[in-house]
């Protein structure tokens, strides 16, 4: 089998990665079950909050488990029957999975020999730059950032230049000027026709990286398409605004007769609305604090994470 | 630098390919884990801690040789050969203990802790392959104190006797032998400290559990030999792990048991112990491979 068999397989087949009815348990806990998608290349944001059975899926698509039931494919082989497929796929693990006393150049240079590449050295240098670690290749890994480390990992699994990449929670720890950087990158990656499945519990992260996304909530999909249209379909969800304000209480009175606020809750200095449009509401504060000469201290939505995503997706279910 | 303008923005193509040159094969990503094991285990590109022991039982092995050497060349009449080549071995069977006991879990402990095993198996990289670059890398370095300072030492014994061609002619057999000693040693010492590598992730756990059985195995046998009575007792010399090699060693070079101990008592020879080291590297070979084959990335 050569290097690019499995690309060349992918052009022809469509689906890069393929599950089937997947489950996996342990003992009598499921991890996840009966999932079914398929991967073609491009950016897919895999999402779920811990414990949905993200790392279980990873590991399963990386043949670093076996499904307790269904089927899943890579270029439309197992890849437990194929090793060689590991030629193709390029992984980033979750956590800090380094040798610390190496350098940044001799890591990824390793990681390049493992791949069978014949100029090892040239390869790493080239994955350096891509991640933007030029300046640190021959700085020790337990001499850097986070944030650096993630972006070495990210050299070593791309030294190959894989038709798949598979990446768990990548943007831990970065920077944002690393993260934009980053994010650019898997973009620039995802353009060039790979496949690039990204793990992350944080929303904002994943719209930025992908357009695809696949919503994991305890064990089951649910939701995958595009993102926005996702987004969209939640909008009727009413969302929790937080605001500090200098008077919350007669601040509270002025809201409650907002038509799309759901509910008030005043707790000291502070108040939490329950609103069905986040812009009227946005619109609407404002003016309400200045009529009432109130002073706006901090106002932020409190549920844009994932987890109340999940709650209203689990809700729908 | 080429630009690619779509609707919903604008991605430089900074040039990514998928790689489609030559591969090599299996060899190649077996040296490497056996070549970055070397490395470790003899705290090459490390700081100088991690230096200390590797090298001080490297120094304690060809230091002797080494003066040995110095002391025929510069008062050739004063120096006749001061140790034997069995005694010698005997000398280095305890080192080759202590080095096994620090490289072996060096070896293999750390990818465990460190978490770099799911880093590895998503490499073409098989569970066998693990292993044999594993094993490779601590045969290599135990095998380079076991038989090197014996062959250095054979070297210069024969490059300063009165006629080299007639030492040569006349001790070959000893070469053979330095060769086939070193060999089991090494394979022994190996395997059995891989063997108990693969029981933990933890360094210190596995040495002082590897020293701990070695040593306790030893003393074990002495008590159950001198104090208690049972018909067959002297299938207990079996049960020292730390005596087997030296007695090995012994019966090939055919230097004889010192008198009174467990071993001139029980009354094997070299073949019975070579036996006893086969069945002891076969358990530890079968522990190691079944933990190898498990191990979860």
């Amino acid at each position: 089998m050569t290097a690019q068999a499995p690309a060349d397989q992918t052009a022809a087949q469509g689906a890069v990665v393929e599950l089937r009815r997947f489950s996996k348990w342990y003992g009598d806990v499921v991890a996840v079950a009966d999932l079914s998608f398929e991967l073609r290349p491009g950016v897919t944001g895999l999402l779920g909050p811990n414990g949905a059975g993200k790392t279980t899926t990873l590991k399963a698509i990386c043949g670093l488990l076996h499904p307790s039931q269904g089927e899943v494919l890579l270029f439309g082989r197992p890849i437990s029957r194929d090793p060689m497929l590991y030629r193709a796929i390029g992984v980033v693990p979750d956590g800090d999975r380094l040798y610390p006393r190496l350098t940044v150049r001799s890591y990824v240079r390793l990681h390049a020999e493992l791949q069978g590449l014949t100029d090892a050295g040239a390869a790493a240098d080239r994955a350096i730059a891509e991640v933007d670690m030029g300046p640190l290749a021959d700085r020790r890994l337990k001499g850097l950032s986070k944030g650096e480390r993630q972006r070495t990992k990210v050299a070593g699994a791309i030294v190959h230049q894989p038709a798949l990449l598979i990446l768990d929670e990548p943007l831990t720890g970065m920077d944002p000027g690393q993260r934009a950087r980053f994010i650019e990158l898997i973009r620039i990656i995802g353009a060039a026709g790979v496949t690039v499945l990204v793990s992350s519990h944080i929303l904002g992260e994943v719209e930025r990286l992908a357009s695809q996304i696949l919503v994991l909530v305890s064990g089951r999909l649910a939701a995958s398409g595009d993102y926005h249209a996702i987004r969209d379909l939640m909008a009727d969800q009413p969302r929790t605004v937080m605001v500090k304000a200098d008077d919350a209480r007669r601040l509270a009175a002025g809201l409650i007769a907002l038509p799309s606020t759901v509910a008030v809750e005043v707790d000291g200095d502070a108040l939490r609305a329950r609103t069905r449009s986040v812009d009227s509401f946005a619109t609407a504060l404002p003016r309400l604090a200045r009529d009432q000469g109130a002073s706006l201290h901090e106002v932020r939505t409190t549920d844009e994470s994932l987890e109340q995503v999940f709650r209203y997706l689990v809700g729908r279910r | 630098m080429t630009e690619l303008t779509t609707p919903a923005g604008t991605i430089y193509d900074r040039g990514y390919r998928h790689y489609e040159g030559p591969r090599e094969g299996r060899g190649r990503r077996v040296r490497a884990i056996a070549l970055a094991g070397v490395r470790r285990v003899l705290g090459l590109k490390r700081n100088w801690k991690t230096k200390v022991v590797p090298w001080g039982l490297l120094v304690l092995a060809f230091g002797p040789v080494l003066a040995f050497i110095g002391v025929r060349v510069l008062f050739a009449e004063a120096a006749d050969e001061f140790f034997t080549y069995a005694q010698y071995l005997r000398i280095v069977g305890g080192l080759l203990l202590l080095f096994a006991a620090t490289a072996g879990p060096e070896l293999l402990c750390p990818d465990r802790r460190q978490n770099v095993l799911a880093l590895i198996f998503t490499r073409p990289v098989t569970r066998s392959d693990y292993l044999l670059a594993k094993l490779a890398a601590l045969l290599a370095v135990v095998g380079l104190i076991a038989i090197v300072p014996l062959v250095v030492l054979f070297l210069g014994n024969t490059l300063t006797a009165d006629s080299a061609a007639t030492y040569l002619r006349e001790h070959l057999d000893d070469l053979g032998k330095i060769l086939v000693a070193g060999t089991v040693l090494t394979v022994f010492y190996s395997v059995t400290a891989l063997a108990a590598a693969s029981l933990t992730d933890r360094r210190a756990v596995a040495t002082a559990g590897y020293l701990g059985v070695f040593i306790g195995s030893s003393a074990l046998a002495n008590i159950l030999f001198f104090t208690a009575q049972f018909d067959g007792k002297r299938w207990v010399a079996f049960l020292s792990l730390s005596g087997l090699p030296g007695r090995f060693v012994d019966g090939l070079f055919g230097a004889g048991f010192d008198p009174g101990t467990l071993a001139d008592q029980a009354r094997f020879t070299g073949p019975g112990y070579l036996v006893a080291m086969a069945v002891v590297v076969a358990l530890a070979a079968a522990i190691l491979i079944w933990r190898i084959l498990r191990l979860r990335a």
